[in-house]
């Protein structure tokens, strides 16, 4: 590093990384934690971190919990902690993968929930609930709890594969018809889920409407131990694919020339967004606005390096998320708002001031 | 260094390349010309490896090119394509730096900063270093992209020796003074052992820079061979569709600039910052 600093050219706009980016990542970091201390001490009931340390003590000594500690214990850790901790990895899933998607399709409005990967996986996670004890028993069944996250997986990298395949030619993507595309699969997808919501019975569709509003409230340990393995893989792919992707913003051919595996590169950015977005909608249902906001914002910030604008999205897209989780939950406590309608308020117009910043600097 | 033994690309049912043979030589610059849709730039990205062809052989040293994964490939030769995107977002230095950290070792921080710092005074782009790309004009955009292929080029080289450069088009879009000094860029690469292979519209220009004139036609090779013998009156005429004697002068009162003869004078270089800045400029040979 110092020796870095000692050879750092004379002029200083020859930087080939800019200052300040180890600073906002650490900026970043503090505010997901206090995002996520704050969605733990806020809720419904009076039980908030403050009671923490002495239900911690009364464990520790052994002491006996009395029945308004016991429900404090029970609220804290087994109801607001999971429902953080699932905050955290649906957030940053949704961020990250929406980074790279962008990436991948060259257009900063490429989002899995806008061009119906989010559907596909919302279609194959539908297709479980309702036929998993019925048509698809044979092939649900054994998959146990893992049934949910692996078809929301296929369901989005089937998506993501048939969009690529149709709007790509000769290594140029078209995002119209990406974008277009991704309406008519939205549709399709949207259509079929409607169909399995008419053939469901009671106990389905009750599952089924619990899970497609987007709501962190079926949040629970188990649950996210199913979920934890794809974010893991999904993630384990970013820094793996961050300097490809850098490469990729001049094109596929440009990216080849400079030494990125253009083939395997695309073959893991679609993998990862599938690990990423469909075992988070399988989890959560559809939570929009984060994967096209998150990423967008910060390039204007931070620049295009994907290797800070990874983790950044991840961070910032899960600390939105909890705090419009935590707003969701109280605005009308003790009734619940899905958090996908708090991001899509709050999302919708960012994205319009976005287009409009874009018409702009090309008109 | 890089040889197409009957090499040929068919695309759409239609041959697009047919039977090229063709060699760039270490130490030598070979220039492409021919008329639009002869299949120039299909050949050079057939020789980048950025397309296989559908018959014959390309190789790199002897070894076929598809033996080499992208990465060591990126290591050895280096290409500047005719269309270049603007990549929003990054400065003029990001972007020259790009192409470093993709190679099989990348060069640490330190090396790619000083890489950075020489393609981009190489390419007279220094005083613009730290401007976003989205905000340069076209010729200045493409010698930035310019400058990320030469940093691509010598940070290879440290580890094979001098490779091979390819450039598409590389002077279409910049002025005079521009044109030369990128054209004599690729000569020094020649000199100092590196295999050039350059697609150029410019007679002219191709007739000074070039130690070989490759001319395609409908995609097969016309001729090949040094300028003198090339640049013919009969391949002007077969080739171009045009009827013209090389060498001829116009009438007086009808002027004319020949690059043949340009040399750059010391450069001083106006921004529009309002303060001027001065770039090192390197003595030039004079004309070929």
């Amino acid at each position: 590093m110092t020796a870095a600093r000692a050879l750092a050219p004379a002029h200083p706009a020859l930087a080939v990384r800019r200052p300040g980016r180890g600073l906002l990542l650490a900026g970043l970091a503090v505010g997901l934690f206090i995002a996520m201390l704050l969605s733990i001490d806020i809720g419904a009931t009076a039980a908030g971190l403050g009671d923490l340390p002495g239900l911690l003590h009364s464990r520790w000594t052994g002491a006996a919990l009395d029945a308004g500690q016991q429900v404090d214990w029970l609220v804290l850790l087994d109801i607001r902690l999971p429902r953080a901790v699932l905050g955290l990895l649906v957030g940053g899933a949704l961020g990250a993968a929406g980074a790279v998607m962008q990436g991948l399709f060259r257009n900063p409005l490429a989002d899995p929930g806008l061009i119906g990967v989010s559907a596909g996986a919302a279609l194959a996670t539908a297709l479980v609930i309702v036929l998993g004890d019925g048509a698809l028993a044979a092939l649900v069944t054994p998959l146990g709890r893992w049934a949910q996250p692996l078809a929301g997986l296929a369901g989005s990298f089937v998506g993501a594969l048939l969009l690529y395949g149709l709007a790509t030619r000769r290594g140029a993507t078209s995002i119209a018809i990406v974008l277009l595309g991704g309406i008519a699969l939205s549709a399709f997808a949207g259509a079929l889920t409607g169909v399995l919501v008419f053939v469901a019975n009671d106990r389905e569709l009750r599952d089924l409407t619990f899970w497609t509003l987007g709501s962190l409230s079926g949040a629970s340990w188990p649950g996210i131990a199913a979920l934890l393995p794809f974010v893991a893989i999904g993630g384990l792919c970013l820094p793996l694919l961050a300097t490809t992707l850098n490469a990729f913003l001049l094109g596929e051919a440009d990216a080849y020339h400079m030494g990125a595996p253009v083939e395997r590169a695309k073959r893991l950015a679609l993998l990862a967004t599938a690990c990423l977005v469909g075992a988070t909608v399988s989890a959560v249902g559809i939570i929009g606005f984060i994967g096209v906001l998150v990423p967008n914002l910060l390039r204007l910030v931070i620049g295009p390096d994907h290797r800070v604008l990874l983790p950044a999205s991840a961070m910032l897209g899960a600390a939105l998320l909890l705090l419009s989780d935590t707003a969701a939950r109280t605005i009308a406590a003790p009734a619940e708002m899905p958090v996908g309608v708090v991001t899509a308020l709050v999302g919708a117009p960012c994205f319009f001031w976005l287009l409009l910043r874009e018409s702009r600097a090309v008109g | 260094m890089l040889t197409l033994e009957q090499a040929g690309m068919i695309r759409g049912g239609r041959a697009i390349l047919s039977d090229i043979d063709c060699t760039l030589e270490r130490g030598a610059v070979t220039v492409f010309v021919g008329p639009n849709g002869a299949g120039k730039s299909t050949l050079v990205r057939l020789a980048s490896g950025e397309l296989k062809p559908t018959s014959g052989a390309v190789s790199l040293d002897g070894h076929p090119l598809a033996d080499f994964g992208p990465r060591e490939l990126a290591a050895r030769r280096a290409m500047l394509a005719q269309a270049n995107d603007a990549a929003p977002g990054f400065t003029v230095a990001e972007l020259a730096a790009l192409g470093l950290r993709l190679l099989p070792s990348p060069p640490g921080a330190v090396g790619i900063a000083a890489l950075v710092e020489r393609a981009l005074d190489h390419v007279g782009l220094t005083p613009v270093a730290g401007r976003s790309i989205a905000h340069l004009s076209g010729g200045e955009r493409q010698r930035a992209h310019l400058a990320r292929v030469l940093a691509q080029l010598w940070a290879g080289e440290a580890r094979h020796g001098p490779g091979l450069l390819l450039l598409d088009e590389p002077i279409a879009a910049q002025d005079l003074a521009h044109q030369l000094r990128l054209l004599e860029i690729a000569k020094a690469h020649a000199r100092s052992g590196g295999a050039v292979g350059l697609v150029l519209h410019d007679l002219n220009w191709a007739a000074r820079v070039a130690d070989r004139i490759v001319v395609l036609r409908q995609g097969q090779v016309y001729a090949d061979g040094p300028a003198a013998t090339v640049l013919t009156r009969s391949m002007l005429a077969d080739v171009f569709d045009v009827d013209l004697e090389p060498g001829a002068v116009p009438p007086a009162g009808r002027p004319f600039v020949l690059p043949q003869l340009a040399r750059v004078r010391a450069v001083l270089s106006r921004h529009d910052e309002g303060d001027c800045h001065v770039y090192r400029h390197e003595p030039l040979q004079g004309a070929a």
